[in-house]
Parts: C-alpha cells; sequence; structure tokens
C-alpha cells in the first residue's frame, strides 16, 4: 500500500504505512470536525441586517469562509489517499451541503425567496379547498408538486408549508447525491473523478433552483430518470447495431475527421450494469412512473427529460427506442386534456418565443447585466463568468478524455441536449438558468476529468495542489453567485407579520399592491385577493414621486378596496434589481401620505401598510 | 454486504405501525413529523423496489425515494382529481401498499417460498 508521505520520509521514519493511513484517516475526520465547529460558533456573529448589494459575502465573517476552506481543502486531501474511504468523504459532502446550503436558514429569520411564499399559497389552497383551479394560476394545470406539499403539511399537522420549506435547499441538494453518484459512476470506474465531480456540482450549484419548488423537486426526479437509463439501458457492445454496408460504402466518401466522428458517435458504451430481463422491465416501469410525476408536477422538466432521453435513443445510446414516444404521448395527453384553462388565455407564452433564440438570451442575460446598482451588475457579471468557467473546464476535460479514447458520447450528448430548449422559450428570462442547471452534472464531471485521467492521477503533490485551487475559487465564486441577491432575497420576521396583518384587515376582492414583485405575499388565501405591484409602475414615476400614477394602479383593477404594502426586502429589490436610489421608496410614501389620498394603517421597522382612500 | 430479507420488510411493517400510531391514536407526540416524513418518503417505494432485487444499497434508496414520491403525489392526486381529496384516506392507500409490499416480500423470502423455488430450479 502506498503511503501519502514521500517515499524519502517513510524511508526516514520508522513508521508503518497501515499507520500514516491511520492517521490519514483521523485527519480526514478530525478536519470537517473542526470546520463545522468553527462555522457553528462563527454564526451567531453574521448581521445579515448590514448587507450590501453584494450579498451574503458582504457580512460573513472570516472564521465562516476559513471553515469552509479548510472543508474543501480537507476534501481534497482525502482524495489524495490510497485508499479512498467512502465514509469520510460522505461526511464532507454532507458538511458541505450543509453549511453551503444551510447557513441562510440558520442567519435568517423566516423563509428566504419570494416564490416560496407563492408556493406556500398554491399549497395552502389546496389543503384548504381540497382542489385545483387552474383558471386561477399556471401551476394548478401542473399541480403535483403541491398537492404531495398539501398532503405531506396535512398529515404532519403543520399550520403550513413554511417551517419545512425553510430546510428545502438542504434536502433537495442532499437527495440530488444519490443520482448524481449513479451517474457519475456508469460514466467511470475511477472514484476519485466520482467524488471530485460531486465536489464541483455542490460549489457550482448557485443557480438557486432549490428552493421550495416543483423544480427543485423535479430535478431530483429529471437525475434519477438519467441514472436509471445510463446504469441499465446503455447500448452494449453485443447490442450495438453494426454498419450496414450501403452506408459504410456511404461513409467511405466522407473524409476521415468525419468517418472519425461517426464511429465516435456509435461506439457503444464499455460500462454497463447487467441485469435481468425481468429486473429492465421493471426498472421501466419504475422510470415510466416517475415521468408520470414529472409531467404532473411541472411545465418544463419533462420537456428536459424528453430532449435528453430523445438525444441519447437518437444516437444510439440507450434503449427502449420507444421511450421518448411514450414520454413525448403523456406529455402531449397531459397538456391537451389537463392545461387547457391554462392554454386558453397563453398560448402566446408558450409558443410566442419559438424559434427567437435572440430573444431569449436577451431577456436571459443582457437584461440582468444592464440593471440594478454596480454591486449588483458586479454579481451578474460574476455568475456569467463562473458559468464560462466550469463550461470552458468542461471543455479542457472533454477534450483530455476523448484524446485518451475514452467513450463519453452519452455524457458530451447529455450536457449538449438542455440547450435544444434555447428555441423553444424564453421562460420569463429563465431559460438560460434552467439549461444551466440540466447541463450541470455532465458539465462538472468533464470539469473534473482533467485532475483524474488514470486511476492514480492526482495524487501527486502538485496535482491535489492543482484540484484544491481550482475548488477553492469555485467556492470563492460559489459565494458571490449563490447568494448575490440576499439583500432582497431574505425575509424577516416583521416582514411576514406585516403581511399577515394586511390578510387580516383586507376583505376578499382588495387589490394589494406590493412595493415591489418580492416579498412574503400569496401565502393565504391568494384567491382572493388581486395583486399589482410598484415593479409595475415606471421607476422615473417612483423617483418623481408621482402619486397620480399609484392611485392610477390602485384604481386600475376597479375593486372596493387597495392596500400598498411596502416592506424591507421590496426596497432592497427596488434599488437592487432596477437601481432606484437609496430611500427613493421611503419618499414615495412620505408623498402618498402627504396626499392625503392614502392612510398609514400599520407600522413597523421592516413593514409598512397604507390604505388607499377612495 | 450480506442481504437481509426479513430486514426491511421489518423496517417498513414497523413504519407503518408507527405512522398509524401518530397519526390516529397517540397525535400529540414530538417525533410525528420525523415518523411520518420517513414513512411517506421511504416505504412506499422500499416496499416495490425490494422486489427488483438490484443487490445495491444505494440504488435501492435513490429508487425507493423516487418510488415513494411518485406514489404518494400520484395517489394523492387521483383522489383529488376525483373531487375525493383526503390526506387520511390517501394515508391509508399508502399504508396498504406499503403493508402488502413488505408481507408479499416476507412471503417471497419466507424459508418455505426458498426451498419450493429451489426444488423448481433443480427439476
Amino acid at each position: 500500500m502506498r503511503s501519502v508521505l514521500p517515499l524519502r520520509m517513510t524511508s526516514l521514519l520508522p513508521i508503518k504505512p497501515h499507520i500514516v493511513t491511520h492517521l490519514s484517516d483521523i485527519t480526514g475526520v478530525v478536519l470537517p470536525f473542526a470546520a463545522i465547529v468553527l462555522w457553528s460558533l462563527s454564526l451567531p456573529s453574521v448581521d445579515v441586517g448590514r448587507m450590501t448589494d453584494l450579498g451574503l459575502v458582504s457580512v460573513l465573517p472570516v472564521s465562516i469562509i476559513i471553515a469552509l476552506v479548510i472543508l474543501t481543502i480537507s476534501f481534497c486531501l482525502t482524495l489524495r489517499q490510497p485508499k479512498l474511504r467512502m465514509p469520510i468523504i460522505l461526511l464532507h459532502l454532507f458538511l458541505l451541503i450543509f453549511m453551503l446550503y444551510g447557513i441562510t436558514t440558520l442567519v435568517e429569520e423566516a423563509p428566504r425567496f419570494t416564490a416560496v411564499y407563492w408556493n406556500a399559497g398554491y399549497t395552502e389552497y389546496i389543503m384548504r379547498t381540497g382542489t385545483v383551479d387552474p383558471s386561477l394560476d399556471a401551476y394548478f394545470s401542473w399541480p403535483g408538486f403541491f398537492v404531495l406539499s398539501a398532503f405531506v403539511t396535512r398529515i404532519t399537522e403543520y399550520h403550513d408549508i413554511l417551517p419545512l420549506a425553510a430546510w428545502a435547499p438542504v434536502f433537495f441538494n442532499l437527495i440530488y447525491l444519490g443520482p448524481l453518484y449513479m451517474i457519475f459512476t456508469s460514466a467511470t470506474t475511477d472514484k476519485r473523478l466520482v467524488w471530485l465531480g460531486l465536489l464541483f456540482f455542490y460549489l457550482t450549484n448557485w443557480i438557486g433552483q432549490d428552493y421550495f419548488s416543483p423544480q427543485g423537486f423535479n430535478f431530483f426526479l429529471y437525475l434519477v430518470i438519467i441514472a436509471i437509463l445510463l446504469k441499465w439501458f446503455k447500448v452494449t457492445t453485443e447490442a450495438q447495431p453494426r454498419i450496414p454496408g450501403p452506408l459504410r460504402q456511404h461513409l467511405g466518401r466522407f473524409s476521415p475527421p468525419v468517418q472519425g466522428l461517426y464511429t465516435w458517435l456509435t461506439a457503444p458504451d464499455t460500462l454497463c450494469t447487467p441485469s435481468q430481463p425481468r429486473q429492465r422491465i421493471a426498472l421501466l416501469i419504475c422510470l415510466v412512473f416517475v415521468f408520470a410525476l414529472v409531467v404532473f408536477s411541472h411545465p418544463l422538466t419533462p420537456f428536459f427529460v424528453l430532449a435528453s432521453v430523445t438525444t441519447l435513443v437518437i444516437f444510439r445510446r440507450c434503449t427502449p427506442r420507444w421511450l421518448p414516444i411514450l414520454m413525448a404521448l403523456m406529455t402531449g395527453a397531459w397538456i391537451i386534456f389537463m392545461t387547457q384553462a391554462f392554454l386558453v388565455g397563453h398560448l402566446y407564452f408558450v409558443t410566442g418565443d419559438l424559434g427567437q433564440v435572440s430573444n431569449t438570451i436577451t431577456a436571459n442575460v443582457t437584461a440582468r447585466v444592464m440593471q440594478g446598482s454596480p454591486e449588483h451588475i458586479f454579481i451578474v457579471v460574476m455568475r456569467v463568468v463562473m458559468t464560462a468557467a466550469i463550461w470552458g473546464l468542461a471543455f479542457v476535460g472533454a477534450v483530455f478524455r476523448l484524446r485518451r479514447r475514452y467513450r463519453d458520447v452519452s455524457y458530451i450528448l447529455l450536457a449538449i441536449a438542455p440547450f435544444s430548449l434555447i428555441v423553444a422559450n424564453s421562460y420569463d428570462g429563465e431559460m438560460l438558468l434552467r439549461i444551466y442547471l440540466f447541463s450541470l452534472p455532465p458539465m462538472v464531471f468533464f470539469a473534473a476529468a482533467p485532475f483524474y485521467t488514470t486511476s492514480n492521477s492526482g495524487m501527486s503533490r502538485k496535482m491535489t495542489a492543482a484540484v484544491a485551487g481550482v475548488s477553492l475559487i469555485l467556492l470563492g465564486g460559489f459565494l458571490f453567485t449563490r447568494y448575490g441577491n440576499e439583500r432582497m432575497d431574505y425575509i424577516t420576521y416583521a416582514e411576514v407579520d406585516g403581511a399577515h396583518y394586511l390578510y387580516s384587515i383586507a376583505p376578499p376582492h382588495s387589490l394589494l399592491i406590493a412595493g415591489w414583485d418580492v416579498g412574503p405575499m400569496q401565502f393565504q388565501d391568494f384567491e382572493k385577493y388581486s395583486y399589482a405591484s410598484l415593479a409595475d409602475v415606471p421607476s422615473n414615476a417612483i423617483t418623481a414621486q408621482d402619486v397620480n400614477v399609484i392611485v392610477q394602479l390602485a384604481q386600475s383593477q376597479k375593486t372596493s378596496d387597495a392596500y400598498l404594502i411596502i416592506t424591507r426586502s421590496q426596497k432592497a429589490a427596488a434599488e437592487l434589481s432596477s437601481g432606484l436610489a437609496p430611500g427613493a421608496m421611503d419618499r414615495l410614501e412620505d408623498a402618498l401620505l402627504r396626499s392625503g389620498k392614502f392612510e398609514l394603517i400599520y407600522s413597523k421597522p421592516d413593514a409598512q401598510i397604507l390604505k388607499y382612500a377612495y | 454486504m450480506k442481504r437481509l430479507p426479513w430486514l426491511w420488510p421489518a423496517i417498513i411493517v414497523l413504519s407503518t405501525v408507527a405512522t398509524c400510531l401518530v397519526t390516529f391514536v397517540i397525535t400529540d407526540i414530538a417525533v410525528r413529523p420525523f415518523i411520518v416524513l420517513w414513512f411517506l418518503f421511504v416505504c412506499p417505494g422500499m416496499a416495490l423496489v425490494r422486489f427488483f432485487r438490484l443487490e445495491e444499497l444505494v440504488v435501492e434508496w435513490i429508487l425507493a425515494l423516487a418510488l415513494s414520491f411518485a406514489i404518494d403525489a400520484i395517489v394523492a392526486g387521483i383522489l383529488l382529481y376525483a373531487g375525493r381529496w383526503s390526506p387520511t384516506g390517501t394515508l391509508g392507500i399508502l399504508m396498504g401498499i406499503s403493508l402488502g409490499g413488505a408481507i408479499l416480500q416476507i412471503g417471497l423470502d419466507s424459508p418455505i417460498s426458498l426451498i419450493r423455488r429451489t426444488r423448481v430450479s433443480t427439476k
């Protein structure tokens, strides 16, 4: 057994190799525990109230960053051991997930992120009424996730889903671990590459779709479907059809690179898990059942599954051939029979961007980069840079493995397939974010590949230093990219109390105007109210304190009552995302009160409610 | 790792009984969410995945989790669309699926069935 110490050292010291291994194991446990203790002790000194537009990183004490650095370096050192200890590596990954994705739940007050409250509202509607109403909201046409949430909340006897929702990022990232491990181990037998790929996944999953949401849940189901196909349904060497004679002659006319590409594309996978026909049938039934839940619970994920599965089948990477057809039929049937109420009024939303790639890129990237405060623009640029970095590293890794004759066609196709959806829809400016997420597993696998090209490569000091260096860069990038919007994403108890007060006094059918399109809204009785937001008003009207524009908004829905709620997170969002000057919302509030057309009915440091006097 | 054929059926049966107790009998108990969540997220799927005989613990866990989510949501969804939304009714159906799967596993792995299968394969 090789020792981690250089040969010269081990020959000088009277230490036996197994003692060195035990010492390494002890270090592999002590360092992560030291990191979690340091991290836990440092949490009370995080003051989220002092956060700037750089996000959470602006209030993190150095000790928390040191703890994360210790854990990351310890993980890289663990990968350097001649014999990998799965429990020690898992300990590192569990702690990393907890520290990276659970920190906001521990240092902030109420569950973070506006969409969590909307999703809690859909759940509350089902809990209260026992039905769904597709005419109210698009998500009621794909209610699977909310039905499950409502059922779980009722049966655990929680008042609402929010106490559980706060831990969704940690829970989702933990359950992603299993199928990701299956996907990576179906690509390589080198466990170092598998574990480093997993580390890279958690250091680059800044996209933030793992909050309490259908898409965070459905990403797990997507990973499970892909993992089943790659593990048991790859086309083996024996099953791979030979190139027919006429086609071979036809190919002979092409240049050698084209012939090489075709041979590479159709070369069978070498790593396959043997299975009995009965097992394969059972696994297929399981896969179809899981896909049924995907179809039932999210409008977009079925298309990502379809894109990936169809690509794998077309390029003869997996069987059965009829699977994409069945999946397309299931998706089509659900859309035709169950989502009519949504489609009637929103067909343009579905088909409007078809083929408009430039529109999608503008909505997803350019519009985001150009708006907001300088710090926020820095965060957005960091996201673009970190995305380019991980994709670039993945490209290098793919070329590395290609030159070493690894047959990674399935994984390269899975990295590319999600991009096909860019022609379909801008998805309200979020399509590129989703594409990043769905292509991330193969991307991080290839990004890790240059470091572990053979079964014992990456164990040298230089390579370990390189692995640690890249991991630390990704960690640094993660802290900015993941929590860069935190000043507007975190929500205080006072804000939630303000929203509860509003729902307690506002009569049904009132218009509720939010100070901006964030904050704790719509989490209860959401079908009973109309909603609007000052984000829909031109920002110069807010800067100029134009009361008439706000009055027009209050009268626009012709409701009996109208209320304006302005909370801390809404003020932060107005400054962060639209570039409004600090204090602009406060000055508008003063102007509204001075006009006599609005009356202050609730005032706490983080939430004010104004009633429009008709 | 040696496969213990009685372990998972026993865990599923005990989990089902525990969930039944904390939901319908001793409802005011602090550990109720943990027991119920464990049951909902693991047991219905594990009751079926064990029939696949995959021999890999990690893989069984992953499929059990995904299948449990699917069974929970689809059963609850069918009742909802049928106009019979009932969390306790849904839980009852899930308990039935879990118990049925566990009992069938015990039956298939019992010494008598093992002897029968051995005889068939010898013939």
